[in-house]
């Protein structure tokens, strides 16, 4: 019995490995409506900074194809880079690496799956595949990228998890596959373009808010998702950038939450405990919601000031209810969406329409505006 | 009739002095207080009813799952998906409480507690009837729990307001329920494995199975008991977890089957088995919950934390180690002097 159940497993293992990243994406859960967000960015010192390459081809060809559907034109319609037609007569794989750690994901998910939709349209004749990592592991990222390698997709969309990925991504280039990061980056590698936050100058302007919010002295505390992560570090580091300016600031911790709603609630309980006179929390990635319910249990909601980024639902309700004092988007659909449009014109096209940074919207909702992005 | 002699060995009639601080568990407490003492000084909130509540309220969800695991280790096995298992009984205890299905909330504690109960039973039967090493099959039904959690959550947190949140979130004066339900808890499990019968078998299977089989301890039957128990701890503790928050995402329970394993081994657990106590990993946990604390408070590099953790592990390992060698050195000892005694005896008899 032993022996046949340890055989069942060896087989089971095999197929694991020959299966690869034919993995079909995950069924979502409720829907969300898109927001209706408006795009306008409010900080105009967020600027894109790397250089794009124009493709006058592309430009030529971004001419809306005959007859799609209402569903699919409504698609096209949002999107802020729009596909160009396929006249190659070839039908186009491109591979999506995505993280679902948290609510945060189930937007970028959203953008990646309408894209699918639209790209399955004989007018563009590309399948596109999501592969979910369970966790912001740089290994497991690399080992989906040769796996992809291997599976002959056309193009590659990763979230630029760690640089641990830079040999994986390099592999995939010399292999004619082109790389295109989303939500964080790794600048290092060969990848052909990143789509995201320009995450620096949202860590500044996250920064920035906070000094206004202090008056620009008091005590701070961070807490970061992972220290491994490039997004959640420039993010960080581009605030310290604007602490450190500060003499009467004050940090007065730096932890890690690894996304975690349990440990943000923990370490938020243990920073006030440690520093009753806290002024500020910066948040950089996910685990809001076990922060907000801390301050919510100690009763100090709006007198420690809390800025964190993303407009999930529980995000936005504590705005409404005045538990966090700001919040930075990212345009998570733009994340989904755009790295999958860009690889696919690149596909076609034979060059890449943007090479460098494809930055997303910066905006910073407050309580005093949340009504005009989020109405209720 | 001749007299009989007595042999005195240096382990008969010792001090109660010398009995308590023998114990593993001792130089663990002491190590607790010597903590405890350090970090008074070292911090003036510290010592703070706020705090004390606080870091009690941490140590529960770790100090129930180090019940069970204390069970597990002592009785030769181990358990590598408690942090999943919080995990998904969590996450079904919201959704369960959600409106989206809104069972009555005695409903959802006896299921979610029964679901902890299953999956401890799987692993149990796997581990015994299959004969594969416990540390394969947890490992792997962890990695499917996982899986089982991000399905149900598709990612995201599923929120829910039941009165089962006040396990979590509830307080009885100053206190939280957390901790009331973790000293229940202990103080089970330290009868359990004190006053009771097959709680003591434990030790018997663990120090040795084959000589447990052949005395009739019901050995299979026992070994699957540890793993249901500390399932269902582990349920109990995820209903805590997502009492506290109010939600449940798939990331939670995420590495707690670290720390905890942790808390039983600084505690005085041998993971070879046979040693150790419920109340030790007690205070292992405990150890563990004030280092984290005193991270934040003495505003600690998060760099070193692991650092300082892994040594503390390793030192409390050793110190171990170092402590079973003597007490076998002892053994050695008066073993050795038995056999002389005996020999001499034969001897005289001999010559008369």
């Amino acid at each position: 019995m032993k022996k046949l159940f340890s055989l069942l497993l060896t087989l089971v293992m095999v197929m694991g490995c020959l299966s690869g990243c034919s993995s079909t994406p995950p069924t979502s859960g409720e829907q969300q409506e898109p927001d209706e967000a408006v795009n306008e960015t409010v900080d105009e010192a967020a600027d894109e900074s790397a250089d794009k390459a124009e493709d006058t081809n592309a430009a030529d060809k971004a001419a809306e194809p005959a007859a799609l559907s209402s569903d699919l034109q409504e698609i096209y319609d949002k999107l802020t880079h729009k596909p160009v037609e396929n006249d190659t007569g070839k039908e186009f794989k491109i591979a999506v690496l995505c993280v679902m750690n948290n609510s945060f994901w189930y937007d970028v998910v959203d953008g990646i799956e309408e894209i699918t939709k639209l790209m399955a349209d004989q007018a563009y004749n590309c399948k596109v595949e999501m592969v979910t990592i369970e966790a912001h592991d740089g290994q497991l990222f690399a080992e989906a990228i040769d796996n992809c390698v291997t599976m002959q997709y056309d193009a590659i969309c990763t979230v630029g998890t760690s640089e641990a990925i830079i040999p994986a991504v390099d592999r995939a280039t010399a292999a004619g596959i082109p790389v295109y990061t989303f939500n964080s980056d790794v600048k290092e590698s060969t990848r052909v373009s990143f789509t995201g936050q320009d995450l620096y100058a949202a860590g500044v302007k996250a920064g920035e808010t906070i000094v206004d919010l202090i008056d620009g002295k008091g005590k701070v505390a961070i807490i970061t998702g992972y220290f491994t992560v490039p997004a959640h570090e420039d993010r960080r580091l581009g605030a310290m950038e604007v602490f450190d300016k500060y003499d009467e600031i004050e940090i007065v911790g730096e932890v890690e939450n690894h996304d975690s709603n349990d440990e943000g609630y923990t370490y938020t309980k243990d920073f006030i405990t440690a520093n009753p006179d806290l002024s500020a929390i910066y948040i950089t990635a996910g685990g809001q919601q076990g922060v907000t319910k801390a301050l919510d249990e100690l009763n100090i909601k709006g007198e420690v000031k809390v800025v964190m980024f993303d407009f999930m639902d529980e995000v936005i309700d504590a705005l409404y209810d005045g538990s966090i004092q700001a919040t930075i988007g990212q345009d998570p659909y733009a994340q989904g969406a755009n790295p999958v449009c860009l690889a696919y014109n690149q596909l076609v096209t034979g060059k890449p329409e943007i090479e460098g940074n494809d930055f997303t919207n910066l905006d910073v909702v407050t309580p005093d505006n949340v009504a005009e992005y989020f109405p209720r | 009739m001749e007299e009989n002699k007595t042999v005195e060995f240096k382990t008969q009639k010792r001090p109660l002095i010398k009995r308590i601080t023998g114990t593993s568990e001792f130089s663990v407490f002491v190590a607790l207080l010597i903590l405890i003492i350090a970090m008074s000084f070292a911090s003036p909130v510290f010592m703070t009813p706020t705090n004390i509540f606080n870091v009690l309220n941490q140590i529960s969800r770790y100090g129930i799952i180090a019940v069970g695991m204390s069970l597990i280790i002592i009785s030769g096995g181990i358990d590598l998906s408690v942090g999943y298992v919080v995990g998904i009984t969590a996450c079904y205890c919201a959704y369960f409480s959600s409106e989206t299905v809104n069972m009555p909330w005695p409903a959802v504690l006896i299921v979610v507690l029964a679901m902890g109960a299953l999956i401890g039973l799987v692993n149990g039967l796997i581990v015994t009837k299959m004969n594969i090493v416990p540390f394969i099959v947890t490992l792997a039904m962890g990695k499917i729990l996982s899986g089982v959690t991000l399905l149900l959550t598709q990612g995201r947190p599923i929120f829910f307001n039941s009165y089962l949140a006040m396990l979590g979130g509830g307080y009885i004066g100053a206190v939280p329920i957390a901790v009331i339900v973790m000293f229940v808890v202990v103080v089970a499990g330290t009868l359990f494995t004190t006053k009771i019968l097959t709680g003591r078998n434990i030790y018997a299977i663990g120090n040795n199975e084959r000589a447990a089989t052949l005395s009739g301890i019901k050995v299979n039957k026992l070994k699957c008991m540890t793993y249901v128990i500390t399932s269902t701890l582990c349920a109990l503790c995820g209903i805590i977890v997502a009492g506290n928050l109010g939600s449940a995402d798939a990331a939670l329970g995420k590495n707690y089957e670290t720390d905890v394993i942790a808390a039983v081994v600084i505690g005085g657990v041998a993971m070879s088995g046979g040693e150790g106590t419920v109340w030790g990993s007690l205070i292992g946990a405990a150890i563990m919950g004030i280092l984290k604390n005193a991270f934040v408070l003495l505003g600690v590099s998060a760099y070193w934390q692991s650092i300082v953790i892994g040594i503390v592990i390793v030192v409390a390992v050793a110190l171990d180690s170092f402590r079973t060698a003597s007490a076998e050195k002892v053994h050695r000892e008066n073993a050795a002097k038995i056999a002389k005694e005996t020999a001499k005896r034969e001897k005289e008899q001999e010559n008369q």
